[in-house]
């Protein structure tokens, strides 16, 4: 594969789809990317500092390592080099493995059960230790410490699971000490699966819909990550003292575990646009938020609200379609787990009842 | 030994240089099992082997730098091997000696740190004044308790234990204020090409191709160095009317321009040019811990009072030139911003790591496409944009720590990389914050 520089940094390999489906991973040096449900083996290779680079020839052999080094000195045009893509699997597995963490559709409406993420992070842990030779030692993607922090939280019936009691004793033996069950944060991403609560019809309601929340808008494990979760209507207000009743947008999202309110979710931001109008807010712990429209009721109940429009978090995020690729690559690797698959995965696969 | 060499790399013998850790891997594998605890999967060194034990104590890369360049010839390559298995068998005790200290390690509870981070270097300096650990169990027990005591908690709280007795003594405080108002009225402006200067400084920042290219923009360097520019900016900045390119204020090296004669107890903005001659000597304890050796606190006091008045706080010319070089550098960093167009290959360069670094944060769902995911994460994602301010904080505690302990910069290849190091570890630094901002359990 040929390096050439592009946009300043030494890079080779095709391009990949943007996030979310882009698997990343920050090595010595260099920054590697695929694209998560292509078969493609070889990475898109960015070379952030090639002198760190230092296990580039465990990949492209010692010579097409020192011509990349001498190309990138004397800034030379491109450099022909052969790629083991196989000396890279354990990376790339890794590099889904945190991609997981982030992005892993969960959803009760969808049938997806969560990853326990302590697990998930134990094996990352482990997986970053077997390929330390790769990793930058004090960079982004090698905190062990943060990884096994979550063993702390391990529900006892998990514990109780052979595959999570190896995996765990396997823990031990890395160099930073693995906290005692039970000492942990008392907050958890992972739940049960549990219906979302439909929001009914209520009398005054002007115009109701529905949205969807695009994830690379919003935190990961905050909301629930189907489509049409959100819920929004345009309601009158009864106000006291016969003042004119006040006209309302309220948005409703589903939380990823909607028996209990979350803390990222309050003060993430909500739009709603519907022609001329346009309202902002902030949703709550519950994911509720009521944003003042600027209207008279008989204005509102004159208003075309077909167009409306409703968006949660920062940005216009992915298309559904880019949300539907990530839900089938998930759903076919939960239906028949490949060889390398994640404990975590597995566990959500038996969770799918 | 030049067999072993070319059977491991038939393909590097045409250019007759090879990968530095690929050289260091198959010297290390000679070694044998003895070292495995030292070793990775494949049975080469760690990396944290490689970082915290190779390169400082066996090929000490400070006197040695033939032997850290990424690429090094057959014949250093050779020299290499040859050092290392000199060290055999320190190597094989210092093995011994880590699984000792881990032992202990989690007899006693230890959590803090990483054990090989932490005890790597130490178990190398036993293994050389010790050797291999004795078989008198109750001896060896003893050594690693007393060394894992230092580690966690001893030297660098004995010296702010002898820091705090010093101060403790009026007149030594009334001397070192005397000192400070000696020598800041010391320091004087004089004539300067300031403009000329900092035009020049972008010829050290252009790329290197060649020999007689990479020559030039030393000799570029040296000459920038031994310039009173850098001098003269740094006095210009106690004065309002100074006349400088940046303000103190806005590069976060002061609360508020114009820079203050320092004093010497009180407790400062914290800005690095605000801070006391005391707060500047306890960072410089609290930095040392990895030093054997430490200065004694009153000379280190009295040091600090000098350079404490010092242009840019710093006594050096080669890093008052370096931190100048830094200012140019950092106000061109913009991680968050695509359009910024860098005025030379050096400082592209550092501003395309940062941008694909932040792409990496986007990628992984920490950051929207240029900016903050979270009303929880503005702070610090603001401060990421503006990088500036805690980049040159960064460089100036770095070049406070090289005044102290004498390096000099007056190497450009070393400054270069000294400088982007600063980017990345201020980059490393807000990404890992960003990241602890969307931690359901931390509370903004």
């Amino acid at each position: 594969m040929k390096f050439t520089v592009e946009n300043g940094l030494w890079a080779c390999g095709a391009p990949v789809d943007p996030p979310p489906l882009v698997a990343v991973l920050e090595v010595s040096g260099a920054i590697l990317e695929w694209t998560v449900d292509e078969p493609e083996p070889a990475p898109r290779i960015t070379l952030t500092d090639v002198d760190a680079a230092d296990w580039l020839w465990r990949v492209v052999g010692e010579d097409a390592h020192v011509r990349l080094v001498e190309a990138v000195a004397g800034a030379a045009g491109s450099v022909d080099v052969p790629i083991d893509a196989g000396a890279l699997s354990p990376l790339r597995r890794l590099a889904l493995g945190h991609w997981m963490r982030r992005w892993w559709p969960a959803s009760a409406r969808d049938g997806i059960s969560a990853l326990t993420t302590a697990v998930l992070d134990a094996e990352l842990a482990l997986l970053s230790v077997a390929v330390e030779e790769f990793l930058d030692q004090e960079a982004f993607d090698a905190e062990l410490e943060a990884l096994v922090r979550g063993l702390a939280d391990l529900p006892a019936p998990l514990r109780a699971d052979p595959r999570v009691a190896d995996l765990v004793t396997a823990c031990s033996e890395l160099p930073v000490a693995v906290p005692e069950p039970g000492t942990g944060a008392r907050w958890r991403a992972d739940y049960a699966l549990v219906a979302g609560s439909e929001s009914r019809a209520a009398p005054g309601v002007i115009a109701a819909g529905t949205a969807s929340v695009s994830w690379a808008s919003v935190p990961p494990g905050v909301f629930d990550a189907g489509e049409d979760t959100l819920t929004w209507s345009v309601v009158t207000s009864a106000e006291p003292n016969g003042s004119p009743a006040r006209v309302i947008g309220r948005v409703q999202t589903v939380l990823a575990d909607p028996t209990a309110p979350h803390p990222l979710a309050a003060g993430i931001a909500v739009q709603l646009r519907s022609g001329a109008l346009a309202a902002v807010g902030e949703l709550d712990a519950e994911g509720a938020a009521g944003l003042s429209l600027d209207l008279a009721e008989s204005a509102a109940w004159d208003h075309d609200w077909a167009t409306t429009e409703v968006q949660v978090g920062v940005g216009s995020g992915e298309s559904r379609a880019v949300r539907e690729r990530v839900r089938r690559f998930v759903r076919s690797r939960l239906a028949a787990p490949p060889e390398d698959a994640f404990l975590a995965e597995l566990l959500a696969a038996e969770d799918d009842y | 030994m030049s067999s072993d060499l070319e059977t491991g790399t038939t393909a590097a013998t045409a250019t007759t240089a090879l990968p530095r850790r690929a050289v260091i891997d198959r010297a290390w594998r000679e070694l044998g099992s003895e070292v495995a605890l030292l070793s990775g999967r494949d049975g080469g060194p760690l990396s944290r082997t490689v970082k915290r034990i190779l390169d400082p104590l066996v090929f000490r890369l400070r006197v040695h730098a033939e032997y850290g360049q990424p690429v090094v010839t057959a014949e250093i390559a050779g020299a290499m091997r040859t050092e290392l298995l000199d060290h055999a068998a320190i190597l094989r005790a210092c093995a011994s000696w880590f699984a000792v200290l881990k032992a202990r390690r989690r007899t006693l509870g230890i959590t803090a740190g990483n054990a090989q981070e932490l005890y790597f270097p130490v178990c190398f300096e036993l293994a050389v004044t010790r050797g291999a650990p004795a078989v008198d169990p109750v001896q060896v027990t003893d050594v690693a308790d007393e060394v894992l005591g230092e580690i966690h908690e001893g030297h660098h709280h004995r010296a702010v234990e002898a820091l705090d007795e010093h101060l403790a003594d009026p007149s030594v405080v009334a001397v070192l204020a005397a000192q400070v108002e000696q020598s800041w009225a010391d320091i004087r402006s004089g004539p300067a090409d300031v403009t000329g200067f900092l035009e020049r400084m972008r010829t050290v920042h252009q790329d290197a191709s060649n020999h007689q290219e990479r020559r030039t923009r030393q000799q570029a360097w040296a000459a920038l160095v031994v310039d009173d520019a850098a001098y003269e900016l740094g006095v210009r900045i106690r004065r309002p009317d100074g006349d400088v390119p940046w303000s103190v204020g806005d590069l976060g090296l002061c609360a508020e321009p114009p820079q203050q004669r320092p004093l010497v107890l009180a407790e400062s903005s914290g800005r690095p040019l605000d801070r006391s001659v005391v707060e500047r000597v306890r960072a410089t304890l609290r930095r040392s811990r990895d030093r054997d050796e430490l200065p004694v606190v009153p000379v280190l006091c009295s040091e600090e009072a000098d350079r404490a008045c010092a242009p840019w706080g710093l006594l050096a010319e080669d890093l008052q030139a370096t931190l100048v070089n830094g200012i140019v550098v950092a106000v061109q960093l913009r991680p968050l911003e695509g359009s910024t167009v860098p005025d030379s290959g050096f400082v592209a360069s550092i501003q395309a790591r940062l941008r694909k670094e932040a792409y990496v944060l986007h990628a992984r769902r920490l950051l929207a496409a240029d900016g903050a995911l979270h009303p929880r994460q503005r702070q610090v994602v603001g401060e990421l944009a503006a990088f500036a301010q805690p980049y040159v904080r960064r460089l100036w505690a770095r070049l406070h720590g090289r005044d102290v302990w004498q390096e000099s910069c007056d190497d450009i290849d070393e400054v270069r990389s000294l400088l982007s190091g600063v980017a990345r570890s201020v980059s490393l630094d807000h990404r890992q914050q960003i990241k602890a901002m969307l931690e359901p359990e931390v509370r903004a």
